[in-house]
């Protein structure tokens, strides 16, 4: 596992792993982001965790470039010797059909698998948070199967409603509100992934593990969900 | 209380933005002339991140229902009070019943309305500022709407001051060429860059094109060949980063930007200069000059020590 530090401007610091395995440098990186979001450095103003990179945005007034890449440092340590750390699966409930997934057919002749084999292979396994960007609440789970793997469109769709499950490269996401999405839907869920009313807002955020859990219409729509 | 007669061409909340929230994918917003929002609220007694209206272009036409003192700066435009001129970057009375008139920039993007005392807003994640993309923050301002100021009191302190223009100019003029010229430092992807790309960033002037918001700033003229073929690992971008696309048209993004990219960044606008960023407009000309980190820095610290003299002025 290799690891360097990029000045990435003049107010922010790259963490990029170099070399490794994806899976355990990202769990690294996971846990380096949990750890600051609570124990943040002197000067941080944000952090930004990516695939196999985290972005550390601070005050130029307050810090520097090494004084961050130094605390990086000893949070990496201190993450080291706490150990792996218990975090809880989220289950979330999905509608997987045409009629909340405008890709659904599409996806599944492409990918040449039937209805059944595609819900299976993509409910039927733990994802984890990577990072979450895009919009606020939009998750980036990872990773899906290799037999699932879809490129982004090359045109977006304009219109994406607030709840929609898709796919793309080797993510799947749920977008938190309406927007356009470059991503292909195939299913919906009832529960709200970014809300302002709750504490925290965000229901799955970096390093969060999710599952999703297949249910038919009338669970989608006793659980909220509309059409 | 002031009644909006006319919101102008978009009109915002803005105060120093949402920051701390990247990790959940929000966009920080916030002013995009920084500076300009800071001194505004300096002028008129306020804490310097107060929010404050953020208008683009075109400047907004307000009733005010109570007296209040107010500021307006950043970019050139006429103002007036019931057809009488004010002076810009400099603290103002508007009496009860008077109409206050920004009018429309000849030079720069956007103007800050400074009113004394505040707007009563509710914060969503720790600010105010309107994020267009997410609906974050109030709703832009609207024909009819009212503002509530938090100061109902008359001001007693009679606050007349205003930022000497030469001392105006000094900080904020830097033109190279008839070109906004802003200065950068290397991005993460610099190193991937070809000789050529990295030259025409530094040599070629760019111009604003018309697609330009508060998410980002698109620039035509210069195509630079952009080093990577497929889709680059997502990963955090900065405020102020130059991103090429594939079709190697930069794009800087801005305020309202999304918090991770996915294509290669080659530098990153100074936090001095980034106020520059939001004084741009469509068809404006821009230079970039690449300097290093320490004089980064001291650009900013020389910033930080003009705007603490108008706190004391």
């Amino acid at each position: 596992m290799t690891l360097e530090f990029i000045s990435a401007s003049d107010c922010s610091l790259l963490l990029q792993f170099t070399s490794g395995d994806r899976r355990v440098t990202q769990n690294w990186i996971l846990r380096l982001t949990r750890r600051l979001a609570h124990l943040p450095a002197e000067g941080q103003r944000s952090i930004s965790p990516g695939a196999g990179s985290l972005l550390v945005r601070f005050d130029p007034r307050r810090t520097s470039h090494s004084d961050i890449e130094g605390h990086l440092l000893e949070q990496l340590e201190a993450a080291g010797a706490e150990g792996e750390p218990v975090v809880q699966t989220l289950e979330i409930p999905v509608w997987y059909d045409p009629r909340v997934g405008p890709d659904f057919d599409f996806v599944q002749a492409q990918l040449g698998l039937s209805s059944n084999d595609l819900i299976e292979l993509h409910s039927n396994q733990e994802y984890q948070v990577l990072f979450v960007g895009f919009s606020p609440g939009f998750s980036y789970l990872g990773r899906v199967s290799p037999q699932l793997r879809m490129p982004r469109k090359t045109t977006p769709r304009p219109l994406v409603p607030a709840g929609s499950v898709a796919i793309a490269a080797d993510y799947t996401g749920i977008y938190p509100t309406a927007s356009p999405g470059g991503w292909w839907v195939i299913g919906r869920t009832p529960i709200k992934m970014f809300d302002l009313s709750r504490e925290p807002a965000i229901l799955a955020g970096p390093g969060d593990q999710v599952r999703l859990r297949p249910v038919t219409e009338q669970e989608f729509l006793s659980l909220g969900g509309s059409r | 209380m002031i009644h909006v007669v006319s919101p102008g061409m978009l009109t915002t909340v803005q105060d120093l933005g949402r920051e701390g929230y990247t990790h959940w994918g929000v966009s920080p917003a916030g002013a995009a002339d920084d500076l300009a929002l800071r001194a505004g609220n300096l002028l008129v007694g306020n804490e310097e991140g107060e929010a404050a209206l953020e208008m683009t272009i075109v400047g907004a036409t307000l009733q005010f229902e109570a007296a209040a003192f107010v500021a307006v700066t950043g970019a050139d435009a006429p103002i007036d009070v019931d057809g009488d001129r004010r002076p810009p970057w400099a603290a103002f009375p508007v009496g009860l019943g008077q109409r206050l008139r920004i009018g429309t920039s000849s030079r720069g993007g956007r103007m800050y309305l400074c009113v004394a005392g505040g707007f009563v807003l509710s914060k969503t994640l720790g600010s105010v500022s309107t994020h267009a993309g997410s609906g974050l923050g109030p709703e832009p301002l609207r024909r009819g709407q009212q503002l509530i100021l938090r100061s109902t009191a008359v001001p007693t302190v009679r606050i007349r001051r205003r930022v000497p223009v030469l001392h105006l100019e000094a900080q904020r003029e830097f033109v190279e060429q008839g070109a906004a010229l802003v200065r950068v430092t290397t991005g993460p992807q610099w190193g991937a860059f070809s000789d050529s790309a990295r030259r025409s960033l530094q040599e070629e002037t760019f111009e604003v094109r018309e697609e330009s918001s508060r998410m980002g700033i698109r620039l035509g003229g210069p195509v630079l060949d952009s080093p990577f073929d497929g889709e680059m690992a997502t990963q955090g971008v900065p405020l102020g980063a130059i991103q090429v696309p594939k079709d190697g048209q930069p794009i800087i993004l801005f305020v309202d930007a999304q918090t991770t990219g996915g294509y290669p960044v080659a530098a990153s606008v100074i936090s001095a200069d980034r106020w520059r960023l939001g004084q741009l407009r469509p068809a404006d000309k821009v230079r970039f000059r690449l300097v290093d980190i320490e004089t980064a820095w001291l650009e900013l610290q020389r910033q930080e020590e003009w705007l603490h003299s108008l706190r004391h002025a």
